[in-house]
């Protein structure tokens, strides 16, 4: 890495070099058995370089050398953005947990074994549902040094797993599933078959009817991410901000959502596979407050936007493909309520839960509006869940629904990156046949 | 040692007629690729990518083993490891392969020409001008700008003698330009493909106008009231719809293992009217979804999926064929080198129906309606799906009356290709698509259609 350093500072001002380097060992089970076993090695350095005032970047994967990294980065630089940022220097690194040994050395049989007990589980619920597993554990190591001497490194280890099932009769189709993934080598399988087992039972007691209108709905943790999180993710980004197409731009400070609502970006979390000591670009990380009580209090950025912007990175810098893509969440957390899910159902006459929605991120996400067909939901009748909802789409914004939230549970979860709770909010408009 | 590609390959091939293993393969793969960003007036990021690597996969007693690296010096190694982890698998699945011919083959780009003829410098000069279009609208808030070009070579060899090289090239260009008006912001998005010579992403001066225009004037647009609607769908996103409702249904890797799913999608069973043909084809000359051989070298050829209303056939790579007793039809393609080939599509497409009616008269038959150009994305759950639209118009007594904000359409897949009530003549095909499953996207396809009419569908505010 040195070596790309060496021979990039002989053309340009400012060089940063990138190395990752990872190994992943994926199990799958489709149909109940075993299908295949996988081992998955990949390698790659990434160059930023600063040259008369101008940013290039390359990628190189593979067999292309060190000399081709460096003119690749310096053809890009010949007409790349002129920038006047600093990138960081020699800093103290905050500790964080991002590995555990004992990942790796989770065997590929053990793995199989639980693969298996997922799919006999999800078989014994009804014998027609066709299960399906993946179990996946990873191990990558990033190294960061650039021209201002900073110098970084840290490993990190991933355990992660799947478990679904299909359920076919004619062209009714019911889709089950529920997954974890975690730094340490204890995954909670128990967690994953309860849950599959849930959405099983509310589902499969019969199809319910429900009228066009508003009405109450209950959103899970799964829920909620895949309808609230594409528009909070955008309108929250330094980047969107700057352009200014976030509608939260000019609200630093001001009340926007309701007073039991916050939202951390928690960089430094132990155990979790998000975390990491410091950012793509060598920022030590920290844990972020974006809104507290309701009250918006940051946005996030890389050096290069909070440059533009004339503020200071808030070590969210995230690499896509290896280039430095802008910034990105961690960890986001949103704390617990302190009504169980069941209480909150029990206290509602007529209204929806919506557990899985169907193309809720790819509508227009910086208005704040959401609509996405209900895949998987239920219907709540006299405080009961009394079936599965069909051909059916919920609507709504994103910031008004926030403004007004009806409870928050008491059963908050992480949905891959996301820890929330459910979310219940009084009245949302849902359309039907 | 070897020093290329095609080196590596010729090295490792009588090693893979020997393998401890029913059957094997070798991808070996390398690419460039070169990428320009704007946001806003600025340019955002220029950077150039080289990637190589290869894989294999092996079949030991009906399990697999896939192992995916970077260095091609120890691909001995490689190919013991890939059977021992099938040998490991063995356990479980009892996967079989359809028969498919050995080839020999070198396919060549469709055009000589490529995006790397010219520097990246003289593409971002296009940009530019495109740039400008966009910033001399006042009401703008900002815009996003994207240029990406590729170029890969690919040799496949198996144990059965297989060997075949091919190589292409593509790029894509992207534009959205976002308009703002008291706290409302609303979008409007272009994106376009190119396989081979990117030259139409250059002329796109005047699309790149309308859109632009289109994002100021969806600020006035009024919001669609939900409901089921009788919808006139043009052939961008009647295009996608076919991709996303039906062509995710036609691939057999969903089928293969379920039972009560391959009864469902019997051969034979009527899913429209007599005028609805759909096609998956990657041998359409110059299209992005095009292709001569699929990652598991099976020939492409063009596969009817229905035929005049009636399941006539879908896609499969030699695993699902197999288990299936049907013929593989060429449709097991994988991203890169990292992942293992899956049934996919190719250009997926409604044919043209040469009696069908003229938009214009498609237009006139629709009392009250939504007419809907253009797309977001979309999404499918086989039975179910949603995709969404960034133009759409009221139709009321056959004429085209005020915009709407943009709309998201839903709906059972099923009941909605039987409610498919006129289909045009105007077949065109968008290749700025880029299709994901199982982790892996954007896998360049196009889609195509003619003007279409659902009735009954159901529209939401998207």
């Amino acid at each position: 890495m040195e070596d790309i350093l060496n021979l990039a500072k002989k053309q340009a001002q400012i060089a940063e070099v990138y190395y990752a380097k990872s190994s992943t060992t994926p199990v799958s089970f489709e149909a109940g058995a075993l299908k295949s076993v996988e081992g998955k090695e990949t390698e790659l350095w990434a160059l930023r370089l600063v040259k008369d005032g101008r940013e290039g970047f390359a990628v190189t994967v593979g067999a292309a050398g060190k000399k081709e990294l460096v003119n690749m980065a310096l053809e890009c630089a010949k007409f790349g953005q002129e920038v006047g940022y600093k990138l960081p220097s020699t800093a103290e690194l905050p500790q964080v947990q991002t590995y555990d040994l004992l990942v790796e050395k989770v065997s590929t049989e053990q793995m199989m074994q639980n693969c298996q007990s997922l799919c006999d589980f999800v078989k014994e619920l009804n014998g027609d549902i066709v299960p399906e597993a993946q179990i996946e554990k990873s191990s990558s190591s990033i190294h960061l040094i650039n021209s201002e001497g900073f110098e970084g490194s840290y490993q990190s280890s991933d355990y992660g797993a799947y478990i679904g099932g299909t359920l076919v009769r004619g062209t009714d189709m019911l889709f089950l599933g529920s997954g974890e993934s975690i730094v340490t080598a204890e995954l909670d399988f128990d967690y994953m078959q309860k849950e599959v087992k849930r959405q099983y039972d509310w589902a499969i007691q019969s199809n319910k009817e429900v009228k066009s209108g508003f009405m109450p709905v209950i959103f899970t943790a799964e829920g909620f991410t895949a309808s609230f999180m594409p528009s909070l993710l955008s309108s929250l980004n330094g980047k969107t901000v700057f352009m200014g197409a976030s509608p939260l731009a000019k609200k630093l400070g001001e009340k926007i959502f309701d007073s039991c609502f916050s939202l951390t970006d928690a960089q430094t979390l132990n155990l979790r596979p998000a975390s990491r000591p410091f950012d793509d670009e060598g920022t030590p990380s920290r844990n972020l407050a974006l809104c507290q009580n309701g009250v918006l209090n940051n946005f996030i950025y890389d050096i290069k936007t909070a440059w533009q912007a004339g503020v200071n990175s808030t070590s969210s810098a995230a690499r896509g493909g290896g280039n430095v893509s802008g910034a990105s969440f961690t960890n986001l957390m949103i704390p617990n309520g302190k009504t169980p899910l069941k209480d909150m159902i029990a206290g509602i006459k007529e209204g929806l839960v919506v557990e899985k929605l169907l193309g809720a991120g790819q509508g227009n996400t910086l208005s704040g509006d959401f609509s996405g067909n209900v895949l998987l939901g239920y219907k709540i009748e006299d405080g009961q869940v009394t079936g599965r909802v069909k051909d059916v789409m919920i609507s709504g914004n994103v910031f008004e629904l926030l403004k007004e939230i009806g409870d928050m549970g008491s059963d908050g979860r992480f949905t891959d990156s996301f820890y929330t709770p459910s979310f219940m909010f009084p009245k949302v408009y849902v359309a039907s046949q | 040692m070897p020093n290329n590609m095609q080196e590596f390959a010729n090295d490792i091939a009588p090693w893979l007629k020997k393998v401890q293993a029913d059957y094997a393969e070798v991808r070996l793969e390398e690419g460039k690729s070169g990428r320009i960003s704007y946001r806003g007036k600025l340019l955002e990021v220029a950077s150039r990518t080289a990637d190589s690597g290869g894989c294999v996969r092996a079949l030991y007693k009906g399990g697999w083993g896939f192992v995916s690296f970077n260095s091609l010096d120890e691909l001995r190694n490689k190919l013991n490891e890939a059977v021992s982890l099938a040998h490991m698998a063995q356990k479980g699945q009892k996967s079989i392969l359809a028969d498919v011919n050995v080839h020999h083959q070198d396919i060549k780009p469709n055009t000589s020409v490529t995006p790397f003829d010219t520097p990246l410098a003289a593409k971002k000069e296009v940009l530019d001008q495109y740039n400008e279009i966009i910033w001399e609208h006042k009401d703008l808030q900002t815009s996003m700008l994207g240029y990406y070009e590729s170029w890969k070579k690919k040799v496949f060899l198996n144990s059965q003698g297989s060997l075949i090289a091919q190589e292409r090239a593509d790029a894509t260009l992207s534009m959205s330009a976002i308009a703002e008006k008291n706290g409302q912001v609303q979008q409007s998005s272009l994106s376009e493909g190119a396989l081979g010579d990117p030259s139409k992403l250059f002329k796109l001066h005047g699309q790149i106008e309308s859109h632009t225009q289109n994002a100021i004037d969806l600020l006035k647009a009024p919001a669609v009231v939900g409901g089921r609607y009788t919808v006139l769908l043009n052939p961008v996103i009647a295009g996608v719809f076919v991709h996303e409702a039906f062509g995710h249904l036609s691939e057999a890797d969903f089928l293969y293992e379920n039972p009560q799913m391959q009864e469902t999608m019997k051969l034979g069973t009527v899913f429209g009217k007599k005028y609805l043909t759909i096609i998956d084809d990657p041998t359409v000359p110059n299209l992005r979804g095009s292709y001569a051989f699929d990652d598991e070298g099976t020939p492409a050829h063009k596969n009817m999926l229905i035929t005049e209303g009636v399941l006539t056939g879908r896609l499969h790579s030699r695993e699902t064929a197999a288990k299936m007793s049907e013929c593989p039809t060429g449709s097991a393609r994988a991203i890169n080198y990292r992942h293992q080939p899956i049934v996919r599509m190719s250009n997926t497409y409604i044919a043209a129906n040469p009696q069908g009616p003229s938009t214009e008269e498609m237009i006139a038959n629709i009392k009250e309606g939504i007419y809907v150009k253009n797309w977001y994305g979309g999404q499918t759950s086989m039975e179910m799906f949603t995709f969404s639209a960034g133009q759409a118009f009221m139709i009321r007594k056959g004429r085209i009356e005020e915009m709407l904000k943009p709309i998201m359409l839903s709906g059972n897949v099923f009941e909605t290709l039987h409610n498919i009530s006129a289909i045009g003549s105007d077949l065109s095909y968008c290749e700025g698509g880029g299709c994901g499953k199982g982790g892996q996207y954007p896998l360049p396809v196009a889609d195509g259609s003619p003007h279409i009419v659902i009735n009954n569908c159901l529209v939401a505010g998207a």
